[in-house]
């Protein structure tokens, strides 16, 4: 029906006299890997809580392959198809690595409380399937060797690998991911823009908010720039770092008027 | 690497673990033919506490919400087989013990599953929307109301006169009567504590006991995860809710007497510390809790009446010495592990081998 995976339009989010974000549009083919970014308090994250449900939009509609979004509970949402990471690490500390994974697998799973009382087939099999599946996306980002270590004894940067093979076992379509580079040293960047771009092979599209510009011009085919709660510009990155919308965005009007005269 | 030596390992600590529970199990079942009738009161008072504490542990422990008023759960289930068995002041119809015969309490153990989980269901679904202190002070609240109710509804709990001769349980066929004597309430509780650890034991090892984890560890990342908070919190009440019934029935036929006097705050607190003491989330733990916070004051009654004064005295002691030393609780919880078979996968870059 449509050619976009995800389609926002004019999403607004107002706090009180603010307005977070404001008409955002944006759009997402499936397969890529877009960026969104923005200086400090842009919207950036509103936006995300816009799309994955934990804020109600003011204004503005979300849809995931044609179907609305907004409105529904964020499990819902993340069960059509949209799963996150959050800006701060939010992994569940005294579960175990793999079984942190499987509470996003079990979004999949239907085996009730009585399936579970009688230890019925279903059951048996789901939670089967889970171990097993949850061990091969701990390998995908690289973190196997902790499966049964609890999450809180995860050095930072794996934490923040668990944080996305979570989300993964939700199966998403969509996946967003909240400054996933933050807080890692260079090598784990590297480590991390390997494994997008895998994520993006293995047939799922991403959205990254990112302050890293190494990281976000080194993944992402287009970004997004919001300030203010507006798309203030959207393109392949080397136009952007040329946008003097942008550049007085990140650094003020004076750089912005140095660089048109340069 | 070490995964032959590992399944080994795991085998004869599963192997210990078993051999424990059964001698466990067995001095369970001896223990009382060897103690005064003084003693096996402590025990059927004891076996009831580790129900109460059981179900309190599911909804405190495992998903996280502080429920203060719990032993309402535990009155709807005394007044439920009070109020049915037919000697309260009101007769229902199809009730009594004239219309069920030997069967009554039989029934009415299974009918106070599907009403508690009802008065869970509806008290759960105003209150669950709170989180952390809000629903602590609302569920604080919602237990006094059930007291209240209790206590000012003459013609239908008999007010704080209460319910008095409610029949003791029969045994159908054989026509056994439990009467006043302890034991067979000791083993019917040991019963249906099997029964309650089993069934909670496989839903703490399902995808139903891992979304109550996920909501106690972060309810926002829960949600995102795709578990149904409000529904998974609502069961873990429900299930909290008919636990406490189950108990409260056994309760009102084994006392055959109840009133609201029974199931003051206090109580609500006293189950609560035993979760706490036992260690939250754990099964082991809550039920140890029971044992030492009803065993241990009881038993010193027993043997040196004079301290009874000091009771609540060394109560506190014990529990501040434990929130200093074991914080944690008697008996952890701990996340089971899951048996793995690592594959070596020289593809994965990894940071750990730097």
């Amino acid at each position: 029906m449509s050619d976009y995976l995800l389609e926002a339009s004019k999403v607004t989010k107002v706090f009180g006299g603010l307005t977070a974000v404001r008409e955002v549009d944006l759009t997402i083919r499936p397969g890529e890997i877009r960026g969104l970014i923005g200086p400090n308090g842009a919207g950036k994250t509103t936006f995300f809580n816009c799309i994955t449900g934990v804020y109600k939009p003011d204004g503005g509609q979300v849809r995931l392959d044609g179907s609305r979004l907004n409105g529904l509970k964020p499990h819902r949402i993340t069960k059509a198809g949209v799963a996150r990471t959050f800006q701060q690490i939010r992994l569940f500390a005294e579960m175990t690595s793999l079984e942190n994974v499987q509470v996003g697998m079990d979004a999949k799973h239907r085996a009730g409380a009585i399936s579970a009382i009688f230890n019925l087939p279903r059951h048996r099999r789901e939670n089967e399937e889970g171990s097993v599946e949850g061990l091969r996306f701990l390998r995908f980002v690289g973190i196997e060797r902790y499966a049964n270590e609890p999450s809180r004894n995860l050095s930072y940067g794996d934490q923040r690998r668990l944080e996305i093979a979570r989300a993964l076992g939700t199966r998403p379509k969509l996946l967003l991911l909240d400054e996933p580079a933050a807080g890692m040293n260079p090598r784990e960047k590297e480590g991390l823009m390997d494994l997008i771009r895998k994520i993006r092979d293995s047939g799922v599209t991403v959205l990254l908010i990112e302050h890293d510009m190494k990281v976000v011009m080194g993944v992402c085919e287009r970004v997004a720039v919001l300030d203010h709660g507006e798309k203030i510009a959207e393109g392949a990155p080397e136009e952007l770092q040329r946008d003097p919308r942008v550049i007085e965005a990140y650094l003020g009007r004076g750089a912005a008027e140095d660089a048109a005269g340069a | 690497m070490n995964s032959g030596n590992g399944t080994n390992n795991d085998r004869s600590r599963r192997l210990a673990v078993n051999g424990a529970v059964a001698l466990l199990a067995l001095f369970l079942l001896i223990i009382p033919n060897f103690v005064s009738l003084a003693a096996r009161e402590i025990l059927v008072l004891i076996a009831t506490f580790a129900l109460l504490a059981l179900g309190l542990n599911v909804v405190v422990g495992f998903a996280g919400l502080l429920d203060l008023g719990y032993i309402a759960f535990y009155a709807t289930g005394a007044y439920t087989w009070g109020i049915l068995s037919g000697a309260g002041p009101i007769r229902l119809p199809f009730t009594g013990t004239e219309f069920w015969g030997e069967w009554g309490f039989w029934i009415i153990l299974l009918v106070v599953l599907g009403i508690n989980m009802c008065i869970g269901v509806m008290l759960g679904s105003p209150t669950l929307r709170l989180r952390g202190d809000y629903l602590a002070i609302v569920t604080l609240g919602f237990g006094e109301i059930v007291r209240i109710v209790a206590n000012n509804l003459d013609n239908v709990t008999g007010a704080a006169l209460g319910i008095s001769r409610i029949p003791h349980p029969k045994i159908p066929f054989i026509g056994y009567d439990f009467g006043l004597n302890p034991l067979p309430y000791y083993y019917l509780l040991l019963l249906l504590l099997a029964l309650g650890i089993t069934v909670i034991r496989r839903l703490d090892h399902s995808r139903i006991g891992r979304a109550w984890i996920a909501i106690r560890e972060d309810e926002v990342a829960a949600g995102a995860m795709g578990v149904s908070t409000f529904k998974m919190k609502l069961l873990a009440f429900a299930i909290g809710a008919t636990t406490a019934g189950v108990a409260g029935v056994v309760f009102a036929s084994k006392s055959n007497f109840v009133s609201p006097a029974s199931f003051d705050v206090f109580a609500s607190f006293l189950v609560l510390c035993a979760v706490v003491l036992g260690g939250m989330g754990s099964i082991p733990g809550s039920l140890a809790g029971a044992v030492v916070i009803v065993g241990v004051p009881s038993f010193l009654q027993l043997r040196f009446p004079q301290l009874d004064e000091y009771r609540y005295w060394m109560f506190g002691i014990i529990l501040v010495t434990m929130m200093i030393f074991r914080p944690q609780g008697l008996i952890p919880s701990k996340r089971r592990e899951a048996e793995l078979m690592l594959e070596g996968d020289p593809d994965i870059p990894s940071e750990a081998t730097t």
